[in-house]
């Protein structure tokens, strides 16, 4: 059975590419528009990634590490940020809140998957 | 005319891609008439950063390299103003206006696949700089509105597009010309401590004087902080 991983972006086009680079090596993909949405995904599937950007409306990629981190089925999941942001602030702060690791946009589609199979086993 | 080529395999994203930035510049000039009408509201700055980010964001997939110079530089006076190490006057929100519609002619210029000039919104980029703390770019030597490129998603990890100029307290360059009859330039670089806040990436800078000719690089760490103080 494929692994799921859940890609969360605000940008239509960035969920489009995720996806279409995770479709094609046979991943399933679950989208979400912000971290609330992704939360409200995570609440109803079983994932065994989660994929996200920084900076989106509602709810960040930060926080969305945050509250996953913080309790339920998926506190243990792996999780990794595709931001353009590349400051060592943010990056600490990503890896303060528990992310996995850290993919900078635009991401070259052979080295997200190697990070991918390597962090989904 | 659509400059889209249909054989491009990136053609759906980019299409999807000129969607979004329509919608997202419909909002970002609404924020902005907002913050003209006394909208105070953090997230309404906020919400215009976003916009920027994601249009900065998605013309360096597509490597759509001279929308990416000028969001780059949008969107670090953008964290500026919603961090408040800017002030939001009615200058500021006159120059965001500007350099919105800057903005949508590069996209223009990007879906049209058409160059642009030289000093195309050299006026506002020389204003981001001042209020970046940076030295005015020099004209660019070439520009090409857009790359066709059918390559994959993106061609490199990171941002496509090197800054002009990064924030340096001293830029000294001396030439010489060997026996060899080759030219020799020695280039002092300092970059200032906020150049990764702005968004700048010094090693690009290197990689493109790299590709100028044989490079040697000598590093002067005597001021990096110890690991420990970094952590």
């Amino acid at each position: 059975m494929s692994k799921t991983i859940l890609a969360v972006d605000d940008s239509k086009t960035m969920r489009d590419m995720v996806s279409f680079t995770l479709k094609g090596a046979g991943y399933s993909v679950l989208l979400a528009e912000d971290g609330v949405d992704a939360l409200n995904v995570l609440g109803g599937n079983s994932v065994d990634l989660i994929i996200t950007d920084i900076n989106m409306p509602n709810m960040n990629g930060i926080e969305l590490v945050r509250q996953v981190r913080g309790g339920g089925s998926h506190r243990a999941t792996p999780i990794l940020i595709l931001t353009t942001e590349s400051g060592q602030e943010q990056k600490q702060a990503g890896r303060d809140a528990g992310a996995t690791g850290w993919i900078v946009k635009p991401f070259v589609p052979e080295k997200l998957l190697q990070v991918v199979a390597k962090v989904c086993g | 005319m659509s400059g889209m080529d249909p054989n491009d395999p990136m053609a759906q994203f980019k299409a999807t891609f000129f969607e979004e930035c329509a919608e997202l510049t419909a909002d970002l000039e609404q924020r902005l008439t907002d913050i003209e009408d006394g909208d105070s509201d953090p997230e309404t700055i906020n919400a215009v950063f976003r916009a920027v980010h994601s249009i900065k964001a998605g013309g360096g997939a597509f490597q759509f390299n001279d929308l990416v110079n000028f969001t780059q530089k949008f969107e670090a006076v953008l964290d500026d103003l919603r961090s408040d190490r800017l002030e939001l006057t009615p200058d500021i929100v006159e120059l965001l206006f500007r350099a919105t519609d800057i903005q949508s002619d590069l996209i223009a210029a990007a879906q049209e696949g058409e160059a642009v000039s030289a000093d195309f919104g050299a006026d506002v980029l020389a204003r981001f700089d001042e209020l970046l703390g940076a030295p005015a770019a020099p004209p660019k030597p070439a520009v090409s509105a857009a790359s066709s490129s059918s390559a994959a998603p993106a061609s490199t990890s990171a941002p496509t597009a090197a800054p002009a100029v990064a924030p340096a307290s001293a830029e000294t360059a001396s030439n010489s010309t060997a026996d060899d009859g080759l030219k020799k330039y020695r280039i002092r670089f300092q970059p200032k401590q906020e150049l990764f806040r702005h968004a700048n990436e010094p090693l690009l800078l290197l990689r493109e004087l790299a590709g100028l000719g044989d490079m040697a690089v000598e590093v002067d760490h005597s001021r990096l902080p110890g690991i420990r103080e970094m952590e």
